[in-house]
């Protein structure tokens, strides 16, 4: 390669690591705790992460659009073809956070983010039998003895824990 | 007796139309403490059958009617009369007090 060429592409390189957000690899790390807020949106940090590592090819075991991100896409109106689709742009939090305020119908005020985000974060398995069962089945299957797991968020961050080698 | 839920079309003939005090919950899906009001309307809705209207908007069905009303959390409950709100209550509510807010405005 010239030297014209090899510094074509060194500069190609470094505009690319810094246009382009890496994605986490979740065979290697868990996502973000749903938890972690942005914008104050709980779960959406965790979409995120998941739908990046998803464009890559590095998702593990993780699924973008599981059942608790609809609850996200649901609250704000958007897809999660449009969200992915937005990511595969290479843009960094901040950015999507801005696409997300601009594209969410109906236009949420910041009392309705902190009051569903709220909901979320103390939010149990408050459904049917099949939920309850699905519930206990889900953290027996990470500890027998963790009786203060009781919220869905409490849930998954315990797997995300254990699978990547912590004790329940 | 479930209280009905009310929309942007409805609500200006419920709430206008009605001789008698009409309560309205303003909630979603989303709020847990919208959720544990919800048997205590519908108790409420049965004992006051024929004296009271107990009706709920969701407000991500009707985000129109709470931005008229200038809801800012949920649950807000807001007692009319005539047409009119005469008194409005936020947060999980008993059911003597919201018997008490319809007695008020009856």
């Amino acid at each position: 390669m010239s030297l014209t060429g090899a510094l074509a592409a060194a500069i190609l390189r470094n505009q690319m690591s810094t246009t382009m957000n890496p994605a986490p690899n979740l065979a290697q790390r868990p996502p973000r705790s749903p938890r972690a807020r942005l914008g104050g949106y709980v779960i959406l940090a965790r979409i995120l992460d998941k739908g990046r590592a998803e464009l890559a090819g590095m998702a593990g075991e993780y699924k973008y659009n599981n059942p608790i991100d609809r609850h996200w896409f649901r609250f704000t109106g958007i897809t999660a073809a449009a969200l992915k689709a937005e990511l595969a742009t290479g843009k960094g939090d901040g950015e999507i956070l801005t696409w997300v305020e601009a594209q969410a119908q109906p236009k949420r005020a910041p009392w309705e983010i902190q009051q569903w985000s709220a909901y979320h974060n103390e939010r149990g398995p408050d459904g049917d039998v099949e939920t309850l069962v699905f519930f206990t089945e889900r953290v027996g299957a990470v500890s027998k003895t963790r009786e203060d797991i009781r919220t869905w968020f409490d849930c998954l961050d315990l797997d995300d824990h254990v699978t990547f080698g912590g004790k329940a | 007796m479930k209280a009905p839920s009310l929309n942007q079309e409805t609500f200006n003939a419920a709430i206008s139309a009605s001789t008698q005090p009409v309560l309205v919950d303003f909630w979603a899906e989303w709020c847990g403490p919208c959720k544990m009001l919800t048997p205590v309307l519908d108790e409420l809705a049965t004992e006051h059958s024929g004296k009271a209207v107990i009706a709920k908007v969701n407000i991500d069905e009707a985000p129109e009617l709470a931005a008229r009303f200038g809801i800012t959390s949920i649950p807000t409950l807001i007692v009319f009369k005539n047409g009119q709100p005469v008194r409005t209550l936020r947060g999980v509510q008993s059911k003597a007090a919201l018997a008490a807010s319809l007695a008020a405005a009856a």
